[in-house]
């Protein structure tokens, strides 16, 4: 499926919020996302050309 | 997955089963953010409060909730940045901070490693930039409170970075260092301002969504020299555990809490070179900045 990943198009096989984050290897806990403008939980569905951006908790600021 | 209210979660927390949507996460945010301010002391009637701001979510959620906090108290507020001179990371961080302190109507003052210590970060020829900024930061940080007659300096410190502070003095084996933990660190000597941490009940990931939540404004990029130092390598352990064992970092400060009634303070003597809080002859921003010099 084809979806957004910070305005950059990639391909994925979940469905899931939770699902992409660990087929990308990426820990939920560092994270924040947001779905097409939303924030929402590991549950979200994302559908075809569906837009996440990733919020990287640590700012190291 | 919904609130208890029925509206649709934005976030779950993994610890306490339980999810949240935008409003009640909010409440449950400030009402930490008030618990703490509340038990702790954290605030003083009449008192003048400096709080560190970067543009950073921590310090903008700090300084959007101390505006709140003073709907309830009477004391003033003056928001303090550093400019470390990193550029491309802080001049953008600080455009953000300056029109934020104007919209919430805060004053706000700059002050820069170039003024105070003669060199910028960028300019700096060592291979930890993250020890030499973060110790010339709070030097800077504390000097600029004292000037602006603060009482209280207040720092965007949350509950993860509380958790990543404990873990390092303990993996340094830093007992001086690890008993100065806390929302408000022992007050000692004269020449440092009491520093409060009332955020630091709350994880990271609760304020980045507060900020985003309530619309407040905070740079999202990364310092470009923070990848190579421990704190990272703490950060990571962190959260690795906690996403196996949810509730690990609130466990951490937890039971630095309870260690709490048994610390003992050390109290602060000045500097023999610039006069400034040290607890040994030489404080550590003279020590560092000597040997930037000799490199």
């Amino acid at each position: 499926m084809k979806i957004f990943i910070d305005q950059k198009e990639a391909e994925i096989k979940s469905s899931t919020v939770g699902g992409i984050l660990a087929e990308l290897g990426i820990n939920p806990e560092s994270v924040i996302i947001e779905l097409n403008g939303s924030l929402v939980t590991e549950d979200g569905v994302v559908k075809e050309n569906d837009s996440l951006s990733l919020i990287r908790v640590f700012s190291g600021g | 997955m919904n609130c208890a209210c029925g509206m649709d979660a934005v976030y779950y927390r993994k610890h306490e089963g339980n999810a949240y949507c935008g409003a009640c996460l909010t409440k449950q945010v400030e009402n930490t953010f008030f618990r703490t301010v509340r038990e702790s002391s954290l605030v003083d009637k009449n008192g003048v409060v400096a709080v560190g701001v970067s543009g950073g979510k921590d310090s903008s959620v700090l300084l959007h909730l101390l505006k709140k906090l003073q709907q309830y108290m009477k004391f003033e507020l003056k928001a303090v940045s550093i400019d470390e001179g990193i550029a491309g990371y802080r001049d953008k961080s600080l455009e953000i901070i300056r029109d934020f302190c104007v919209s919430v109507g805060v004053e706000h003052h700059e002050f820069s490693f170039e003024n105070e210590f003669k060199e910028p970060v960028d300019d700096f020829r060592v291979k930890k930039y993250c020890t030499y900024c973060g110790v010339l930061r709070r030097n800077a940080l504390n000097k600029a409170a004292r000037r602006l007659g603060a009482n209280k300096l207040a720092v965007g410190h949350n509950l993860d970075d509380e958790a990543q502070s404990i873990l390092l003095n303990v993996f340094k084996g830093d007992v001086n260092r690890f008993v100065r933990l806390g929302a408000k660190p022992p007050s000692v000597g004269e020449k440092l301002v009491q520093r409060i941490k009332p955020l630091r009940n709350i994880l990271e990931k609760e304020i980045t969504a507060y900020a985003i939540i309530n619309k407040i404004p905070f740079y999202r990029g990364e310092c470009p020299y923070s990848f190579d130092n421990m704190r990272r390598e703490v950060l990571e352990l962190l959260n690795n555990l906690e996403q196996k064992r949810p509730g690990t970092k609130m466990q951490v400060v937890a039971f630095y809490d309870s260690l709490q009634s048994k610390k003992k303070d050390k109290n602060l003597g000045s500097c023999e070179k610039c006069g400034e809080p040290t607890s040994g002859s030489l404080c550590m921003s003279c020590t560092l900045l000597d040997r930037l010099d000799s490199n």
